[in-house]
């Protein structure tokens, strides 16, 4: 049976991007199978962006190679910033370690800056989205339209519409974004008849997720999920700049992580450290002229590491994640042993030390026949495949059903906040609730939203505001407006807003903090194309 | 190209379903008896999923029929939910058999404050709203007048510490006109 040629598109695939902290990748369903696509003969394409004195702007692996020289000017571990308000933690936290310039711009939105630029963080990753697109377009010979991009489980709504932002941004509709480990799930599950429980252990170069789910008839049920939004791969390596660094204080009385020079130096040589000890268990070496001393004098930092030392002081971090393990075994109700399968995600997890414990955690040891590099990008292709219009049901017939990872609820009197949606409650949602003028011929109702468990609203995440506009003038509380929110398959929050006694369709807004408007997206998005810097498209 | 016999079915199950979507019960959306054992609601909520699933039907173009599916869905997959909660399944039970046949989670565990102390977050003003129920409670207004102006010091804008501070306000007047 031929399909018909669709009017857009024009054949092309859906591609899934796994949008990393570290690295990206990107892969498609083409003639069946998963393609991944390469820049030259790499699969990996690191997450990174840099700005050349020259105008021109580097991208992946240009660009990791220009912040061993440039690090103020090269933009990594971005996907620690995006759709974070400004103040958040967690980019105060991270700003403290990125040499780059980060400053807050409107709607608490983070910006970042280099050689006169200053772009939000979607822009800056839609740059790298922008050019592992063209690596599928340069393979696949089509102009590539539409993409699923996988995000952590633990992402917020804001973060997941800043996710879509870069795609779109980078001239694509994004189909769909997906929970990496869900993706994971998928491409171990798809096509093989299973009726089993698995773990995903997805310990990336930023976060770490667990994520247990339910396969059986291609019906991938995730029964929960949860994890550390503060702890992964990046972490251990400054264990081991801390370790490189304390012996060269020792030595030289001086401290290499107070050197704007050096330290971005050391940060990049740890993490290929810290590689290398997975293969060997002694790592002896140096780095040539890591600071000049008196009269200009080079130092060289010898170094000599064992993997048993590194072990000993990782191991703490590596405990964190089987509280997390803990945490979401018991929401799904099961234990540790009622697990069939563990599959390892992320780069962190080729570490022995990390397989090591979680077969003893388990009882099992881990699937060693996944590529933990290319596993989410494979099942976002995969999903890529199964959203395709033109794919036949019968033929395509995995399904995901992915859960809310957060509670979300709105603030009530007295301090307090209502839980509207409960954590690890399935996707797509709606849930209802009413509210009424609190004062003679109030027009605007503003309610506060959160993300979080807690009964205090101080407690959660403040999210942003829904705002009900043009409300009949009325006496106080007698207008009563049903609100139903909605959680769509992105794990994006909508709201729409009824009166309950007319019937009539009111205004609902919901506006997050830190996040582009639809105004800022499509202002990036043409800017982008403009600047070519989202990936020149060759015409069909 | 007509529209196929999938999309045609579930445009007929949309105007069966989404107008009344509040009449049926999760039973009644699941397809399956009162009594239906957990296994079974599992097996008939998977059924569902596979049929209507937004997913299943990417090509739908249609904004209204989308929005009515998810709807209609997302009741579905609360059913599911529910039902497979041993305590709430015996909570939604008693609630549909007076009528009500979606389960109300908020209720339950309505954030309520359970006492006025509750309410507050400063240490401080906890301290001195419950040395200001003491006063009120033996009978020492201005006591108890005194010791919520403490209390609001650390925490103005607390709701609970201006309506307690109205009702002694109240009371205290009451008392001065009653002396003359």
């Amino acid at each position: 049976m031929a399909a018909p040629a669709s009017e857009k598109g024009s054949g092309a695939p859906i591609i899934g991007i796994d949008l990393g902290t570290t690295n990206s990748v990107v892969a498609a369903m083409v003639a069946g199978k998963v393609q991944v696509f390469a820049d030259g003969d790499r699969r990996l394409h690191p997450s990174e962006v840099s700005f050349h004195p020259n105008g021109s702007t580097l991208v992946c692996h240009a660009a990791r190679k220009r912040r061993l020289v440039d690090p103020r000017s090269t933009f990594f571990s971005v996907k620690r910033l995006v759709g974070q308000p400004f103040r958040s933690p967690a980019v105060q936290t991270a700003i403290a370690r990125l040499p780059y310039r980060v400053t807050e711009g409107a709607n608490e939105q983070v910006q970042l800056s280099a050689r006169g630029k200053v772009l939000t963080a979607p822009a800056i990753s839609a740059i790298v989205v922008g050019h592992v697109k063209h690596c599928a377009e340069a393979a696949l010979q089509l102009p590539v339209r539409q993409a699923v991009i996988t995000v952590p489980a633990n992402f917020n709504d804001a973060q997941r519409a800043a996710t879509k932002a870069a795609g779109q941004i980078a001239g694509l509709e994004v189909r769909r974004i997906l929970n990496e480990p869900t993706a994971a799930a998928l491409a171990y599950g798809v096509g093989r008849q299973l009726d089993q429980t698995v773990a995903i252990y997805d310990f990336g170069g930023g976060t770490f997720d667990i994520t247990v789910l339910r396969i059986k008839d291609q019906i991938f049920e995730v029964l929960a999920t949860g994890g550390d939004t503060f702890l992964g791969g990046d972490d251990l390596d400054l264990v081991l700049v801390d370790l490189l660094a304390d012996g060269f204080l020792r030595e030289h009385r001086y401290d290499l992580r107070e050197d704007e020079i050096a330290h971005p130096r050391l940060v990049v040589a740890a993490e290929q450290i810290k590689c290398r000890l997975s293969d060997v268990e002694v790592v002896d070496g140096e780095i040539k002229e890591i600071v000049h001393g008196e009269g200009g004098r080079p130092i060289d930092l010898a170094f000599h590491l064992t993997r048993e030392a590194y072990e000993a002081a990782i191991a703490g971090y590596v405990d964190r994640t089987f509280w997390a393990c803990d945490e979401v075994l018991q929401i799904a109700g099961l234990a540790p042993s009622g697990v069939d399968d563990v599959i390892l995600v992320g780069g962190t997890t080729r570490m022995p030390l990390v397989r090591r414990r979680v077969a003893e955690y388990f009882g099992r040891a881990p699937r060693a026949d996944i590529n933990p590099d290319e596993v989410v990008a494979w099942g976002a292709a995969v999903q890529g495949g199964a959203l395709a219009p033109t794919t036949a049901p019968q033929a395509f017939n995995s399904l995901l059903l992915d859960v809310a990872p957060r509670a979300l609820g709105i603030a009530v009197a007295g301090g307090y906040a209502d839980t509207v949606v409960q954590r690890n409650a399935q996707l797509p949602l709606e849930q209802t609730r009413i509210f009424s003028t609190s004062a003679d011929n109030q027009e605007r109702v503003l309610i506060q939203i959160c993300q979080g468990e807690s009964r205090r609203f101080s407690e959660n995440t403040p999210l942003g505001q829904l705002a009900l506009d043009g409300l009949p003038r009325a006496r106080r509380g007698e207008i009563k407006i049903e609100v139903t929110f909605q959680i769509d398959t992105d794990g994006i929050l909508h709201a729409r807003a009824r009166d309950v006694a007319t019937g009539r369709e009111e205004r609902a807004t919901v506006t997050v903090r830190g996040t582009m408007s639809q105004e800022e997206i499509a202002a990036a998005r043409a800017a982008a194309a403009a600047a070519g810097t989202a990936g020149a498209v060759t015409p069909a | 190209m007509a529209t196929d016999a999938r999309t045609e079915a579930l445009l007929q199950y949309l105007a069966e379903v989404a107008p009344d979507l509040d009449l049926h019960s999760y039973y009644q959306l699941l397809d399956v008896p009162e009594d239906v054992s957990p296994d079974a609601v599992r097996a008939a909520f998977y059924q569902k999923a596979a049929a209507l699933h937004p997913d299943r039907f990417p090509g739908l173009t249609d904004r209204r029929a989308h929005d009515q599916l998810v709807s209609i869905y997302a009741r579905i997959a609360e059913g599911y939910r529910i039902l497979s909660d041993a305590r709430k399944r015996v909570a939604y039970d008693q609630g549909l058999a007076e009528g009500r046949t979606r389960f109300a989670e908020g209720e339950r565990e309505k954030k309520g404050p359970r006492n006025p102390e509750e309410s507050l977050t400063n240490e401080q003003a906890r301290k001195f709203l419950r040395l200001a129920l003491q006063a009120r409670d033996a009978g020492d207004l201005k006591g108890a007048a005194m010791n919520l102006g403490f209390a609001r010091s650390f925490e103005p804008g607390a709701e609970v510490l201006t309506m307690l501070a109205a009702q002694i306000d109240e009371k205290l007047k009451g008392q001065a006109g009653g002396g003359q």
